[in-house]
């Protein structure tokens, strides 16, 4: 029974493309190519993991760096950043800076020895840059270059900062009325801010420049009233 | 005595089956250890690296921790900036007014000037002049001033009586 399978088995091989020798290669052949593959998979998991975690390094270098020259910048800037945010406020204020103006108006125009006449306060107006400006309107009168340097005054020397749009002076005899139009400009408060890996830069030379500028621009003058400290209330029946 | 082989000889290898087949294994041993060698080695830079990340994170971390105590100054840094950019295209733009500040000083006494008109467009001047070399005088001015790009003449008339009316507009 036995010889006649082994026979039968024989019969087999001996019909089929697996000879004795195939077989015998086979085997060793089958763990290469499969080594291969594997060497292949292996090799690609490990570099694209080796690669990430490279860029992963990378990113967080460049980070550190920007945190680090933040960080450096930002406790250089400590002592000072207040000053700058109060002077830099007042000058580009964050609403209708109307009032404010006015003041600095009166103000000036007593030290110019000009009058004011038919204020007016228009509509508030966004240029493209989201600078908003307000449009105001009045009459100034003087000598000729009274006014002219009120005029010029209010464009350089006061906060909130104002250019003078329009003005029309017509002059008689050395005195001068110039129908006057003011832009004043105000922007909103940035809402919120940039990204804590986001880089900063410190101020620039022409940023210092105009720091300087502002710093030196007269500041509204600003009344705070005190809250009236409580006496002793004296019993009116009391004699 | 030799090996008994009872097997057919259809069952037994070629000699350069066998050969190839030994070279097989030899290259496939060689192989898984180079392979072994090089997992091994990628293992172990991918965990230097991996401690290097953990390394910066770490750093970072501490970093952005000393940032955030710092939110007040940051705060008021941007601000700062944001202000600067507006304030910086407010100025941009020229003065009309120094400019007419600047020229009038210069013109000849006898010259009246009766009308400015200052808007970002440029500068509109009427003046009145009692005799023609004052006019060129004040045209001279303007000229060597260099402030302006064009001076246009937009109106010049004569009265015996007050002289010379002219209207200027310089841009």
């Amino acid at each position: 029974m036995a010889s006649k399978k082994l026979n039968l088995n024989i019969e087999f091989k001996k019909g089929s493309f697996r000879t004795a020798s195939f077989e015998y290669i086979f085997k060793p052949l089958a763990i290469l190519v499969t080594m291969l593959i594997l060497v292949i998979v292996v090799l690609n998991i490990a570099f694209s993991r080796v690669n990430a975690q490279k860029e992963n390094i990378a990113k967080e270098e460049k980070n550190q760096e920007i945190l680090l020259n933040k960080r450096d910048l930002l406790t250089a800037l400590k002592s000072e950043s207040l000053s700058y945010a109060d002077f830099t406020t007042t000058a580009l204020p964050n609403g209708n800076p109307a009032l404010i103006f006015l003041s600095q108006l009166k103000s000036v125009s007593e030290e110019h020895s000009v009058t004011i006449q038919n204020l007016t306060a228009g509509a508030e107006t966004s240029n493209k840059t989201g600078v908003q400006l307000l449009d105001m309107s009045f009459d100034v009168e003087g000598q000729v270059l009274d006014v002219l340097r009120f005029l010029k005054t209010l464009e350089t020397e006061i906060a909130p900062i104002a250019t003078v749009s329009n003005a029309r002076v017509t002059e008689l005899a050395g005195a001068a009325r110039a129908e006057t139009s003011v832009f004043v400009y105000f922007s909103e408060f940035p809402t919120k801010l940039s990204a804590l890996t986001e880089p900063i830069t410190e101020f620039t030379n022409e940023e210092v420049d105009l720091l300087n500028t502002l710093t030196n621009l007269r500041q509204p003058a600003f009344l705070e009233l005190e809250p009236k400290v409580e006496g002793i209330r004296i019993n009116p029946f009391e004699y | 005595m030799p090996p008994i082989n009872l097997l057919p000889t259809e069952l037994v290898p070629k000699k350069g089956a066998i050969k190839t087949s030994n070279l097989i294994k030899q290259v496939t041993t060689v192989g898984f250890t180079v392979l072994s060698i090089i997992i091994m080695g990628i293992i172990g830079y991918f965990v230097y690296l991996n401690s290097q990340f953990s390394s910066l994170e770490r750093v970072n971390n501490q970093l952005v921790t000393e940032i955030e105590a710092l939110e007040g100054t940051e705060q008021q840094f941007f601000l700062t900036k944001n202000r600067l950019k507006g304030i910086k295209e407010v100025y941009s733009a020229d003065s009309q007014l120094d400019k007419i500040l600047q020229i009038k000083s210069s013109f000849p006494p006898e010259v009246q000037v009766s009308e400015t008109e200052v808007s970002s467009e440029g500068i509109g001047l009427v003046f009145f002049s009692p005799n023609a070399s004052s006019i060129s005088k004040v045209l001279e001015t303007i000229y060597q001033s260099e402030l302006f790009d064009g001076v246009l003449l937009k109106s010049f008339g004569f009265n015996p009586v007050s002289g010379y009316t002219v209207t200027l507009l310089m841009s």
